[in-house]
């Protein structure tokens, strides 16, 4: 798309209002069918549950502080480590970027003017609110303290309120579902004439593998749910040994879901890091098609590694051996992209502003985290690793540090597109930073912790098992991290009560190069005037020796 | 770069059992590629980000770069062949990890919320595991209730403890010495309370103590069992039993079952309706099958202590029970 | 202009054409139903650990359900899977709402079918709930028959479990209400294959199994009905013709799906 032909329609200004103007009122709002509407709500709910998620975090740190009972009993810890991983998984990343960020993003992306079932993704937002306000009535009702895992026989047994948090994942999965399915159907069916498969910028790639996990995984996660809440209401007895059950084949089920699932998590992620990393060193991207392929190679591979969580739990050796080699197989890819990030930033012209910065991070970070999970895909190591702290470390370097990290780069790259404001720049990159910095004091030590023995889900440890150090430095990374995240909050909320740009002036800030950004900032309720025709891939910056054009 | 040596490193505890070593080795292994991996990377990154920085002069990117056969053939197939030597190294330590040697010593091991207790080959009983140095031991575990996971760090071993059949892990202590065992599957309030102790004994020692009875306490002058007090020991006995757990020693406070405040003595009634008298026969009745008088108002939650509590430990009990007035 | 009913349709502003709008809603219904054998299949997994870990028990109560009940549904199922096609066949060659009444009326004949299905499953469920034969801790089948037989031994008499053939001795003997109340539920308690179940362990996992696959296929044939009625008052209106048939498709796509787990679900239940 040359800029020439850009300037011609979409900047084009009308007097048509943009789609936050349009139809005010907040019935308007609740009862929208309009992709960014609902993306912004969903933002808005995402942020909610990341601060009680985060809130639930602070607390546990608060109490690991030192040895013995710091603020709470063990009742309470329980139920507070619980809330803190539900919240996180089910209500704040897996819904995250796909719903904040893709519904926004992703029609404007490939030039349509909705997703192709906008009332399926009306549905989605009523039904994730409906899932979201089970889960929070556990809350009230006495708590849950099973581990966002619900492992039998404890779930089955506990007087805890588990059956309605089963059944608000339950329904949370319909959410998730229905996003996917609809991504799917508006990637194949929806894009701009010209828009090949192979001129889709890497986040339509992303999320369209994730699309796939979502809907194939998730009904799985559904039956495993039903089959858990069936069991404590009726009493089947599949799970329960008491019963005749087995209690292994619980953990079968749950990881056959949740290990797709935290491909739903990080997958989109990488998406936001592919438009980040070109987009900010003006560069097109290394090896396009392997970073598309490689998340769905990524996306098909995740189904075949459930086992890797299970190597201890009694299953047998040979199932170890299927799983752990099939583990490594799936690091691949993911190193390949890695790779290629890095080396797109080659030659490039860098600009370190904050959405760049949060991608570094999230380089950097996820290296950490996808290494250190090569331990534990090694079954000797694993077994001494499995259930401690290092564990603890790894997924928080993967899934924060990595799709948290890349959530809040998106957030910011498409702050000025979704809100036609700019955040204050220097506040931002004083967040960034901090945020950084929390992270890894709060989560490097939890790696020598762990491999040291530590175990996870402890409400206490003793003064002479020689933790406490470790504790103490991770909690006080708490502070900085929680530090980071309220200049955020500030800056964002502040920039949202000033009035909105010109139309234009914000409408590409950063000069990228994909259709989203040649719409005004924030765009109009249908998107387009005209769908535009695309005429070559998405990253084609201009280079040194060609002249270029704002 | 990294190694591990049997005083631990910055990662690992001591290593005290002959597998540690080879575990060591292979985390050594991962770790150095982990640390080659990631300077590499952060090195691109630094290197590209301050060489290529936007400036007057470099407003644009100098090159258009998306292909390089060998860059990426390298970077697919060199950690392809990495990630096979981790998987085989890997997997061969597991065998020998899984697979116990021919004639080990086997001890039999029972988890319950919230504590473990162990079973020798003579029927012995004991509250902490007691094993030889230099000979393998092999323990054979179950559950009574929930998922529980032996896990002892300076052994580098670990197996989940499930209820419905035996799961097995062995080990060989290198020399006398005492290290943590943890409980690390989630199992409830007490989950990181099921701390227990492995005491390595040389094999002199160990037959001196398994003579003797593994929980009892020798007189050093003597060198024979030492008599106990029995209220001391019967205290002893209410925490490392676990019935603390459950029982409170406050007046009045219902945790799941009663108090033991004023309970010598007291009266009341069954959920059956009948009447009791918590005297010794009572309370010897309540141990060892606790659901033949359960007050009314509680649970039907106890575990049974038939076979795990011996007519000394009982004497104990009732003993200590007495003088909480 | 004809004199039958025709409701134009207009696609949605976002798509370009009815095709494209059409061919959206197909690979969406088919995302959708993939999403469902997912979920069934998680019960056909549960289904063969169980299986695997009982066989004695599990072929002893899968002989306890009833083949004839369970053909005839099957008939019933696929009979309704044929006319649906045939609704959807209709559709596709309304020209000018001529076809209306066709499709209005295969469509009625598929929903009744569908009653028909849960008609048969409402008294296989009430045989078992009558017997006993439930879940968990309502599988109370073996108290059901102990006190049966006393009432059997009060009323008849305790030698009459010493005859070679207590059901005729029974039927020889019975005269008073009570007795032909008790020589009837005899009959039905007394069979051989349902004797059998006191002699396995567990058997209340089959049933667990059994009363959630098809619970959960029930529910999904009341789901299935409810769409198909939902598409006869449309098309009662004239709202499908050869330029837009996709609900009709679409509804008979997922009708084929409720049928399809039926014939999955039937020979591993009932005749295995």
């Amino acid at each position: 798309m040359s800029d020439t032909q850009a300037k011609d329609y979409h900047l084009h200004l009308t007097d048509e209002p943009d789609y936050i103007d349009a139809k005010p009122g907040i019935g308007a709002w609740l009862s929208t069918v309009d992709h960014k509407r609902l993306g912004i709500m969903y933002l808005f709910a995402v942020f909610a549950t990341f601060g009680l998620g985060g809130l639930m975090a602070l607390l546990v740190r608060l109490e690991l502080f030192s040895p013995g009972a710091t603020i709470m009993g063990p009742d309470t810890y329980n139920r507070v480590f619980t809330l803190h991983g539900l919240a996180m998984v089910f209500l704040f990343i897996i819904p995250g970027i796909p719903a904040a960020l893709g519904n926004f993003v992703l029609p404007l992306m490939v030039g349509a003017k909705d997703v192709a079932f906008p009332r399926l993704n009306r549905a989605s937002f009523h039904v994730y609110l409906v899932g979201t306000a089970m889960a929070l009535y556990t809350l009230v009702s006495g708590g849950v303290d099973t581990g966002w895992t619900f492992y039998t026989p404890y779930s089955s047994q506990s007087d805890t309120p588990v059956v309605m948090m089963t059944l608000s994942a339950f329904v949370l999965g319909f959410s998730s579902i229905f996003t996917g399915l609809n991504f799917i159907v508006t990637i194949h069916k929806m894009r701009a004439p010209g828009l090949t498969w192979d001129r889709l910028p890497l986040f339509i790639w992303a999320l369209y593998a994730t699309s796939i996990i979502q809907v194939m995984a998730t009904p799985v996660l559904g039956i495993t749910l039903l089959l858990l809440a069936m069991e404590k209401v009726m009493g089947v007895g599949i799970f329960d040994p008491a019963l005749g059950g087995d209690p292994v084949l619980f953990q079968h089920f749950f990881w056959f879901y949740s290990h797709p699932a935290v491909y739903i998590m990080i997958l989109p992620g990488m998406g936001v890091m592919s438009e980040l990393v070109t987009t900010f060193s003006r560069k097109k991207i290394f090896g396009y098609r392997a970073v598309a392929f490689s998340s769905l190679a990524i996306a098909i591979i995740s189904f075949l590694v459930w086992g890797h969580h299970m190597f201890v739990s009694g299953q047998s050796a040979y199932a170890g051996m299927v799983f752990s080699f099939l583990t490594f197989l799936v690091a691949i890819p993911s190193a390949i992209k890695v790779f290629n990030w890095a080396t797109t930033l080659y030659k490039g012209s860098i600009i370190l502003n904050t959405p760049m910065l949060w991608a570094l991070s999230f380089l950097i970070l996820f290296t950490i985290g996808g290494l250190t999970g090569l331990f534990l895909g090694t079954l000797g190591v694993d077994v001494h690793l499995h259930d401690t702290y290092f564990v603890v470390a790894h997924f928080h370097y993967v899934m924060m540090g990595g799709t948290a990290m890349a959530f809040f780069g998106g957030v910011h790259y498409w702050w000025p597109k979704m809100f036609g404001r700019m955040y204050n720049e220097k506040l931002a990159q004083l967040s960034a930073i901090l945020v950084f910095i929390g992270f890894n004091v709060t989560f490097l030590p939890q790696f020598v912790m762990g491999s040291r023995g530590m175990p996870r889900r402890y409400y206490d440890y003793t003064p002479e098992s020689g933790y406490e150090i470790f504790h103490k430095i991770s909690t006080v990374g708490s502070w900085i991290l929680l530090a980071g995240m309220l200049i955020m909050l500030f800056y964002l909320l502040q920039s949202l009560r000033q009035p909105k740009n010109q139309r234009l002036e914000l409408a590409n800030p950063w000069e990228a190069r994909s259709l989203e950004w040649l719409t005004v900032s924030p765009p109009i309720e249908h998107n387009f005037h005209e769908i535009p025709t695309v005429v070559e891939g998405p990253y084609e910056f201009p280079i040194n020796g060609q002249k270029s054009e704002h | 770069m990294t190694s591990t040596n049997e005083a631990g490193s910055f990662w690992m505890p001591p290593q005290a059992s002959t597998v540690a070593q080879e575990v060591d080795s292979l985390f050594d292994f991962i770790m150095d590629l982990n640390y080659i991996f990631f300077f590499l990377i952060l090195a691109m990154v630094v290197v590209f980000v301050v060489r290529y920085r936007r400036t007057q002069q470099n407003q644009l990117a100098t090159s258009d770069l998306a292909h390089n056969t060998f860059l990426e053939a390298s970077w697919t197939f060199g950690p392809l062949a990495l990630c096979l030597v981790m998987f085989v190294w890997g997997f061969k330590l597991f065998t020998t990890l899984a697979v116990a040697p021919e004639g080990a010593m086997v001890v039999n091991v029972e988890a319950q919320k919230w504590r473990w207790s162990f079973q020798y080959e003579d029927g012995q009983t004991s509250d902490e595991l007691y094993v030889p140095a230099g000979i393998p031991v092999k323990l054979v575990m179950r559950s009574k209730d929930v998922l529980h996971s032996f896990f002892v760090p300076d052994f580098r071993v670990k197996a989940d403890v499930i209820p419905n059949r035996y799961t097995t892990l062995w080990f060989e202590a290198i020399k006398p010495g005492v290290h943590t065992i943890y409980c690390t599957e989630y199992c409830g309030k007490d989950h990181s309370q099921m701390y227990n102790k492995v005491h390595v004994l040389s094999e002199d020692e160990f037959k001196k103590k398994k003579e003797v009875g593994f929980d009892a306490e020798i007189d050093p002058v003597t060198g024979k069992p030492k008599a106990k007090d029995p209220v001391v020991y019967g205290k002893e006995l209410y925490e490392k039993k676990g019935c603390k757990a459950c029982h409170s020693l406050e007046a009045g406070e219902k945790l799941v079952g009663p108090s033991f405040h004023g309970l010598f003595g007291r009266t009341g009634k069954t959920v059956a309706g009948e009447t009791y008298t918590a005297n010794e026969e009572y309370i010897r009745e309540s141990v060892m099958t606790p659901l033949a008088k359960v007050v009314e108002g509680f649970p039907p939650s106890m575990p049974a202590f038939q076979g795990q509590i011996n007519d000394e430990q009982m004497n104990a009990l009732i003993a200590f029970i007495k003088t909480l007035k | 202009m004809s004199d039958f009913l025709l409701h134009k349709h207009e696609h949605e502003h976002f798509f370009y054409n009815n095709q494209q709008e059409a061919s959206s809603a197909k690979l969406g219904v088919w995302l959708f139903l993939v999403t469902e054998i997912l979920l069934f299949s998680g019960l056909f997994v549960a289904y063969t650990v169980v299986k695997m870990q009982f066989p004695e028990m599990w072929k002893v109560a899968s002989a306890v359900l009833d083949w004839k009940m369970g053909s005839l549904n099957t008939v019933v199922l696929i009979t309704s899977s044929w006319t649906v096609a045939l609704a959807v066949r209709a559709a596709q060659t309304n020209q000018r709402g001529e076809k209306n009444k066709q499709i209005v009326g295969l469509l009625a004949f598929t929903v009744v079918c569908a009653f028909i299905f849960l008609v048969v499953k409402y008294f296989e469920y009430s045989h078992k709930i009558h017997e006993g034969l439930l879940w968990g801790a309502k599988y109370t089948f073996p108290a059901k028959v102990a006190e049966l037989k006393e009432q059997i031994s009060a009323a008849f008499g305790a030698s009459i479990w010493d005859q070679k053939n207590v059901l005729e001795s029974m039927a020889s003997l019975a005269k008073s209400d009570t007795q032909m109340h008790l020589l009837k539920e005899w009959t039905e308690f007394g069979k051989p294959e349902l004797q059998a179940l006191l002699n396995v362990e567990k058997p209340h996992l089959f049933f667990g199994i059994y009363f959630l696959i098809t619970g959960l296929h029930g529910i999904h044939v009341v789901i299935g009905m409810s769409l198909l009625i939902w598409i006869l008052i449309y098309s009662r209106k004239g709202y499908f013709y050869k330029d837009y048939y996709t609900p009709v498709e679409l509804g008979g796509l997922y009708w084929h799906l409720v049928d399809l787990i039926w014939i999955y679900l039937f020979p591993l239940l009932y005749l295995v």
